[in-house]
This record gives structure tokens, sequence and C-alpha cells, in this order.
């Protein structure tokens, strides 16, 4: 069963086509970078990935469960990455760490060595990148989704999210090579 | 602590401390206007218009204003930049909407109920001692419009004036019953220990009322609501 499946996936407001058609399926281990014609429409993309927005027409798979029927269970199996940068209400990386443990449920003093030994290998990567990345991998997701990453970093984010499906959506084809 | 609790606890303090200066700067509001607030009652020939001032001028001020606060709370949880960053961070995590509506909902409601708690200790200060009654059927009727605003958040254009509308309203007739259901409902002599039985039962009977709908269709709305970019 593919980790991320989408099929004909569009995402329409009010009868205005905002994002799709996408199709595509992902593997443990196979990573697919596509670029989009806005931002918005990428960052839209991203959130169908990870089962955050529901496609309005076509479907979306996160290992075989339906975001509009087992939306936390998709939550849980995807990890997601936004463009947008960490809220300053964290002022410390333990406190936002603290945070992503208590939404997903997992062990706070576990989460927080996953998270030290994450970060470590993310050295030389700004804080406002690096953070979100490892917040995404705490609950050790089976497909990680990134909307708009940075291109400087791809080859350390990329490393660090190891041999998991990744899904990056880009504004640019030339950011999109970069995570291909 | 379960999963729930704790996800809802997590979302309730990093939203509290997002929004600290703007429940401080509710708080002073509340404060001010309890001071400025004009409490005199002009000469009365009957017992009843009496009654009838004194309960309107009580519940106007902390009733209607701190309604407003509640409100304006409500309408700056979704939206902006800061608001829209822990919304995505909440929205991708594996928890259900009436969940999210709870933890979401709860913020707002504190904020409106420090404004009125502080509304109610200036009246106090400025010698208009107001009975502990008539703080809970303001709180009762701040807190209903809140929840109602709360829906405006998930909705644009003409839906989200409506909702806003639905909360002004709220507050409205809350206020109506609280002043003068007890003048229709109760003829003089009648319940005679308990003069505004029936004001404040209805009052905090609608209160509930719209607020559980209010809290429930929040949670409802949340769980379909797609948290696209607006640009």
């Amino acid at each position: 069963m593919p980790a991320l499946q989408m099929r004909d996936a569009a995402f329409a407001r009010a009868g205005e086509m905002l994002a799709g058609r996408i199709s595509l399926e992902l593997d443990d281990g196979q990573r697919v970078a596509r670029a989009f014609a806005s931002g918005r429409e990428a960052a839209i993309v991203a959130l169908m990935a990870s089962g955050g927005v529901k496609a309005t027409s076509g479907s979306v798979f996160i290992d075989g469960f339906d975001p509009k029927i087992q939306p936390t269970q998709c939550k849980r199996l995807a990890g997601y990455v936004p463009h947008e940068l960490l809220p300053l209400e964290f002022a410390s990386f333990e406190r936002y760490i603290e945070y992503r443990a208590a939404l997903w449920n997992l062990d706070g003093e576990r989460a927080r060595g996953h998270a030290r030994h994450l970060l470590e290998h993310l050295d030389g990567v700004h804080e406002s990148f690096a953070y979100p990345l490892v917040g995404a991998l705490l609950a050790d997701p089976i497909v990680l989704v990134l909307d708009r990453p940075q291109a400087a970093y791809a080859s350390r984010m990329l490393a660090v999210a190891g041999s998991r499906a990744i899904f990056s959506t880009h504004a640019s084809a030339s950011e999109a090579a970069a995570w291909a | 602590m379960g999963v729930n609790a704790r996800a809802i606890g997590a979302i309730v303090t990093a939203r509290l401390r997002a929004q600290r200066r703007v429940i401080a700067s509710c708080s002073m509001a509340a404060i001010v206007v309890a001071f400025l607030q004009p409490h005199g009652i002009p000469p009365v020939k009957t017992s009843l218009e009496a009654d009838l001032l004194t309960r309107g001028v009580w519940l106007a001020g902390p009733a209607f204003f701190c309604g407003l606060l509640g409100i304006v709370v409500a309408m700056i949880q979704r939206g902006g930049e800061r608001m829209r960053q822990l919304e995505l961070l909440e929205n991708s995590a594996p928890i259900f909407g009436r969940e999210l509506a709870r933890a979401t909902a709860a913020v707002p409601l504190i904020a409106a109920t420090i404004s009125t708690v502080v509304y109610w200790i200036a009246q106090f200060l400025a010698g208009f001692a107001a009975a502990p009654t008539y703080f809970v059927l303001a709180l009762a009727s701040v807190l209903a419009s809140t929840l109602v605003a709360l829906a405006a958040t998930l909705r644009r254009g003409t839906g989200r004036w409506l909702y806003i509308g639905m909360a002004f309203a709220t507050s409205a007739i809350a206020y109506l019953l609280a002043v003068y259901a007890d003048t229709f409902g109760t003829a003089p002599g009648q319940l005679g220990h308990y003069p505004d039985a029936i004001g404040v039962a209805t009052e905090l009977t609608f209160c509930a009322i719209v607020g559980f709908v209010a809290l429930r269709q929040y949670g409802e709305a949340l769980a379909r609501y797609d948290p696209i970019p607006e640009r």
C-alpha cells in the first residue's frame, strides 16, 4: 500500500478551482518534488497531502486511510512542515517540543531526547526551518509533506528525514529541482 | 492526564500566551468603562420603574461592553499571521474537531470572564455595589454571545456578518429577558420572596441553550473547516 496516494485530487471553493488536479503515488523511500503555479496552490496541495485539507474532488489516501473519513489517523501518519515560520509563542526549542508532544500525545521526556538528536543533525539550518522539521518528525510519520521548503537546506533536511516517503510542493521549478 | 486534556491544555496555554496582551487590554478597557459608566438612576414614581431602571443600569454596562469584548476576542482567534501559524499546527495534529473547538473556545471565554470579573470589581470600587446575581447574569450573556461569535471566524462574507449579528442579538435578548421578564411574567405579589426569579431563570436558561448549541455547531464547523490561505 502506498504511503501517499493522490488521484486527481483537487480543491475548489465557490466554483473556483484553487488547486489540482494532482495524481501521484509515493512508497517508502520515494521522493516527489512538484512545482505549482502559485504559492497558494502549493500550500493547498501540501495541506491536502497531509490530511489538513479535504480534497473537494478526486481522492487522497495516506497509507490507505482517507482524510475525509479518518482525519486523525491520517494526521498521525503524515508529518506536515508548513511554509510559515515558527510561532513566536515558542520562546525555546523545549517549549515547542513540549507543545508538539502534547498534541501528538507523545511521552515528553522521550520526545525531548528524540528532538535533540534530530536537531544535532540539522546543524547550520536556521532554527525557523529546523524546528518545524524536527516537530514534524517527532511522531515518526510514514510520509513527510513539506510546503515550499528552502532549497538551500535541501540536502541536510532530506538526510534527517531519512528513508520515509517525502512530498514537497514548490512555487518554482528551480526550487523543486533542489528537492527532487 | 488523557490525550485530549493534555492536547487541549497545550492549545489553550499557547493561545493564551499569544493573546496575553489582548486579554490585558480588554481587562483595562473593562476597568475604565466600569468607572466611567453612569450609575445614577433618575427619580421615579413607582417601585416598578425603580426596579426596571436599577436592573437595566446594573446590567447594561457589563453585559453589552464585556459582550463586545468577548465578540472581538472571539473574532481574532482565526486570521492574522500570528494566529495562522498556531492554526496550522493545531490543524495538523491528530485531534478531533470538537476537541479543537473546546480548546480554541476556551481562550475567548477566559478573556471574556476576566473582563466581566474586573468590570464587576471596578463597579464595586466606584461605589456602585451591584448584586452578585447581576454579575452571574452579565457573565452568562457575555459567554453566550462570545460562543456565537466564534462560528463567524469559520465563515466568510455574508455568513460571517450573520453570525456577528447573532452574537449581538444574543446579548440583547439576554439583557431584555433579565430586565423585563419579571415585569411581564409575574403579577405584583407573586414570588414575593424571589422577585427576580423569572428574569434570572429565563436569562440563564436562554444563555445556556444558546451557548451549548453554539459550541456544538462550532465544533462541527471546525471539523469541516479547511484552513487554506486567503491569498
